[in-house]
């Protein structure tokens, strides 16, 4: 054969070669993704495989899942778990589910330094976030609100939740993550080995790429910028909480709807945490915490749990990141 | 007796690769440019391109809710829901980014593929 024709007769294979590989890998990241509304936000569900649809039953069951445990944990509903236990002094026999976050609960309460309170559930129906109409109170009802809350509230003794004063619970601060964990649990049993399950913007990823997980952080002053993109090789939680999500301006001054305990006001030492952790309640209570803690106390606070780091902007602007997170933090 | 550059049988062989070649290409999934696609409850209820300027109304439990594309970016115009935060939110344009009316029961999101690859695959916020 002639030099001439090998030359062609390569070239065209190798361009055959180069277009099965383009067809392959596009397929491959072709991801199936579903939404839902629920937990009062966009729920959205996306299954990376060479074959997605093969789990769109799976991500159905995880949407159901999610609502089920929703159900138990609103505040909204009467009838849930959390009302009913609100509304209860003395032992309560709460679904397992609801016991389960109120452990984990308690324990980053503890933790914290009661930073992380699952028992303000009358001082946030005082500051009206959820009506048409919030408002600054008076501090005379914000100290009445106040009264029994704290983590002392609450004990859990023989699989039976103890409450020992008339405090309203309130988990937004970690149910949201908890069930996020359990439609992640879901998809896994199922055979899922990548995935991402973002509610409202918290996210947790599930199993390794081959090129890691990009995700961007919101600038917490200027909504269309970004502040940094944390490159994760591991799939983990990543949930962020501001003080832009959810505010109403009086007198110039910004009222937002994370509360220092202590003082019954908004919490004053930072405009924004991310927190990077393998479970997406833990990440979800400790972004509140160290949003009431600030950035020294709150990242010292990270550091007591593995694989866990954040992302601390303060209330002036300063950006502070824990040590095990700064590698994997680009700057814009 | 001067020997052919190429037989029928190479011939044969190029036109095999060059099918072949061509067939990989018609099955890989085009990008057609970014959608505009607006569900309830995981049922798509609409789907137009980003591109293409247009306005829909859509009805939902408190009434209607008018979606409006233009210059790329997708909006709601006007809505029934009784605090129209959706109505409040910024206009969207990238792949992932989402819009929802919660009263209404409607999620408004854009899908790929894009021209321009974003530079993260989720934004936390």
């Amino acid at each position: 054969m002639s030099p001439w024709r090998l030359l062609v007769i390569g070239v065209l294979w190798i361009g055959v070669a180069a277009a099965f590989w383009h067809v392959v890998q596009n397929r491959e990241q072709h991801p199936l993704s579903r939404t839902r509304l629920l937990l009062g936000t966009v729920v959205e569900i996306t299954i990376y495989d060479e074959r997605p649809q093969r789990f769109a039953d799976s991500v159905d069951a995880a949407f159901q899942e999610m609502a089920r445990i929703e159900s138990l944990t609103s505040f909204h509903q009467p009838q849930s778990d959390v009302t009913r236990l609100s509304s209860t002094t003395g032992t309560f026999a709460a679904a397992p589910e609801v016991l389960e976050i109120l452990k984990q609960g308690l324990k980053i309460s503890r933790a914290s330094d009661g930073a992380f309170d699952m028992t303000l559930g009358r001082l946030k129906a005082l500051w009206g976030f959820g009506s048409p109409h919030p408002r600054r109170p008076a501090p005379e009802d914000i100290r009445e609100a106040l009264q029994g809350s704290g983590s002392e509230a609450l004990s859990i003794e023989q699989g039976r939740v103890l409450k020992h004063t008339n405090a309203r619970i309130d988990l937004g601060g970690i149910a949201k993550g908890y069930i996020i964990d359990r439609a992640a649990a879901l998809l896994q049993r199922a055979g899922v080995r990548c995935a991402a399950i973002n509610v409202g913007g918290d996210l947790r990823l599930i199993g390794r790429r081959a090129v890691p997980w990009r995700i961007a952080i919101r600038h917490p002053r200027h909504s269309d910028a970004l502040l940094a993109t944390l490159v994760l090789a591991e799939p983990l939680a990543v949930v962020t909480s501001g003080d832009y999500e959810r505010f109403f301006e009086q007198g110039g001054v910004r009222y937002h709807h994370l509360f220092d305990p202590a003082t019954g006001m908004p919490a004053n030492r930072c405009r924004s945490v991310t927190v990077v952790s393998p479970e997406a309640a833990l990440a979800d209570a400790l972004a509140t915490a160290v949003f009431v803690m600030g950035p020294d106390a709150g990242l010292a606070l990270l550091e007591r749990y593995s694989r866990t780091g954040g992302l601390v902007v303060d209330a002036a602007g300063v950006v502070h990141v824990s040590r095990g997170l700064r590698s994997q933090v680009v700057w814009p | 007796m001067a020997r052919k550059c190429f037989t029928l049988w190479d011939c044969l062989v190029v036109a095999v690769l060059l099918i072949t070649a061509l067939a990989s290409w018609l099955l890989m999934p085009h990008a057609d440019g970014a959608m505009v696609i607006v569900e309830r409850q995981g049922r798509v209820l609409f789907r137009a391109p980003l591109h293409c300027r247009r306005e829909v109304s859509l009805d939902g439990p408190l009434g209607p809710t008018v979606i409006s594309i233009e210059n790329g970016w997708v909006r709601v115009k006007n809505s029934s829901c009784p605090r129209h935060l959706c109505q409040h939110h910024k206009a969207i344009r990238r792949s992932g980014e989402m819009l929802a009316c919660l009263p209404n029961g409607l999620v408004i999101r854009v899908a790929g593929p894009v021209s321009v690859p974003e530079p993260y695959d989720f934004l936390s916020h």
